[in-house]
């Protein structure tokens, strides 16, 4: 199980993974947990923070969509201030520059199990590796208290951002925060088995060059010896003009192209 | 960047420094001196850990730590209750806390289980709360608070019973399994130990399992008690789930 992180910018290489998140969405919200509010004609889950500056963490298998999360960067938007202030009661900084919301947490269908279950598990590195990748410090979300345990099993040391209070469907929930320090990642990969690192982003597609289809990249990243360096630069020469002075894998290195 | 923040009452600047110094705790007795202290201002003198379903989804209630009312625990046992514990029903059917005073409000309870609580209330247990824990393994426990006179209705004791009840559990459970983990790393099982436990969890009994291996009944039982012993748990079903958690075994 892969994660690939969808942005703003390479959103156009994602068009059937995101509709596919959206659906699964809708199952999970909707139709199991029953929130209506959701409700929608389409079958698809979207609200006014699907937007340019959100990012998805789409768990993926052989080109499928199983899971998802989406995070906010607080600078910009956040639902904990604009939707759910009440919960929030603590004098700690709850939104920054280094500081992402953590929501729309759907690690999969319970119709797929083996697959939430990886996808979970791919979901939680994911979101420590893109903390890396952007410099970020922190993480807040909301919280259903249900949920609590399992972010203090996986050792992430979350703290409230309030005291828990029932929301309008009844289930008590509350504001939580955690730090992610370098060690919670190595920790995290400990805990879960898992050595390698699940996070892929694709590069953004420009006007000029090849565009780098996710699943390609996945296969890419996947490979490890001497042979499938070849089977690359094979692969490459199929995909765009070989560069005038050869060494197609490096120079797709170099141009961000692989 | 914080503006018009909510005006902090005492409850809630007590529960959040007391789960502000829980997640140091390295023990369960510094834990329960944390957290503890603060359920007894909240009126709760009794607090504790149970599990109700182990891991392997089978039903198995007991006490995991804290501070259990030894005069009512025992007669508990005696009578069998956690058979018709409306309380641990809950635990299983909701993910939600509730008051025992609530129950009655979520559905009817039979006589049997109406007997339970007040039976308790005899033994000074007049009010409590419980918040499950649905765990990532798959098993079920919960915190239990009890206690004689709560002030039930002010929404901050209930969401401070929660709070601390949700950081009691989980880091109790943290604190239990790190010191199993560290009993049962230096003390691997035996192969007379392994050998009977695989065929427990094929469902042998000890005689079955003395025919299968030539001993007598009576040293298959040793053998599973020791291995009991070694894995720090009390009945050879939990054996065979914790072997299999430290992968003693394979299920």
């Amino acid at each position: 199980m892969k994660v690939h992180v969808v942005t703003g910018a390479n959103r156009s290489l994602y068009t059937k993974a995101l509709e596919r998140m959206h659906q699964i969405r809708y199952r999970v919200f909707v139709e199991d947990l029953g929130w209506s509010d959701l409700k929608s004609a389409d079958g698809l889950e979207t609200d006014d923070f699907d937007n340019d500056d959100a990012v998805y963490l789409l768990a993926c298998e052989d080109g499928e969509c199983f899971g998802s999360v989406r995070l906010l960067p607080t600078w910009r938007r956040s639902m904990l201030k604009e939707i759910w202030p009440e919960f929030v009661s603590s004098d700690e900084r709850a939104a920054g520059p280094d500081i992402w919301e953590w929501t729309r947490w759907c690690p999969g269908h319970i119709s797929k199990r083996h697959e939430l279950v990886r996808a979970r598990k791919a979901l939680f590195l994911a979101a420590l590796e893109f903390a890396g990748s952007r410099s970020i410090k922190t993480y807040i979300t909301f919280c259903e208290t249900r949920y609590f345990g399992q972010l203090e099993e996986i050792g992430w040391r979350p703290r409230p951002l309030g005291l828990p209070r029932p929301t309008e469907g009844g289930a008590m929930a509350m504001g939580v925060i955690w730090d992610v320090k370098p060690e919670l990642l190595q920790g995290t990969r400990q805990l879960f088995k898992i050595d390698e690192p699940v996070l892929i982003e694709a590069p953004i597609p420009a006007s000029s060059g090849a565009v780098i289809h996710p699943r390609m990249l996945e296969r890419l990243y996947a490979l490890s010896s001497a042979d499938d360096v070849m089977a690359v630069e094979d692969v490459l020469g199929r995909m765009a003009p070989p560069p005038a002075h050869g060494r197609r894998l490096e120079t797709a290195v170099i141009q961000g192209r692989a | 960047m914080n503006h018009e923040p909510l005006a902090l009452g005492d409850i809630s600047r007590r529960a959040f420094d007391a789960v502000a110094t829980a997640q140091h705790a390295s023990t369960l007795s510094e834990l329960n001196g944390v957290i503890g202290n603060t359920f007894k201002t909240l009126g709760f003198d009794i607090y504790l850990g149970v599990n109700a379903v182990d891991a392997t989804g089978r039903p198995n209630v007991e006490l995991l730590f804290g501070q259990a009312p030894d005069d009512w625990y025992a007669h508990y046992r005696d009578h069998g209750y956690e058979k018709n514990d409306g309380i641990i029903r809950e635990m299983l059917r909701s993910t939600d806390p509730l008051f025992w005073s609530d129950l009655a409000g979520r559905r009817t309870i039979s006589d049997v289980e109406l007997r339970v609580l007040n039976e308790a209330g005899e033994f000074g247990l007049k009010n409590g709360f419980m918040t499950p824990l649905h765990n990532l393994d798959g098993s079920i426990s919960a915190v239990l608070l009890m206690g004689d006179s709560i002030d039930e209705r002010d929404p901050d004791v209930r969401a401070a019973a929660h709070l601390l009840s949700l950081y009691y559990g989980s880091i109790g459970r943290r604190l239990m399994a790190a010191s199993k983990g560290q009993r049962s790393r230096s003390r691997p099982l035996t192969p007379r130990q392994r050998e009977c436990l695989l065929w427990v969890r094929m469902g042998k009994s000890s005689s079955d399992i003395g025919d299968l291996l030539g001993l007598s009944a009576e040293t298959v039982n040793d053998h599973i008690a020791a291995a009991c012993q070694r894995l720090g748990v009390r009945t050879r079903v939990q054996a065979v789930a914790e072997a299999a958690v430290h992968g003693f075994i394979e299920l």
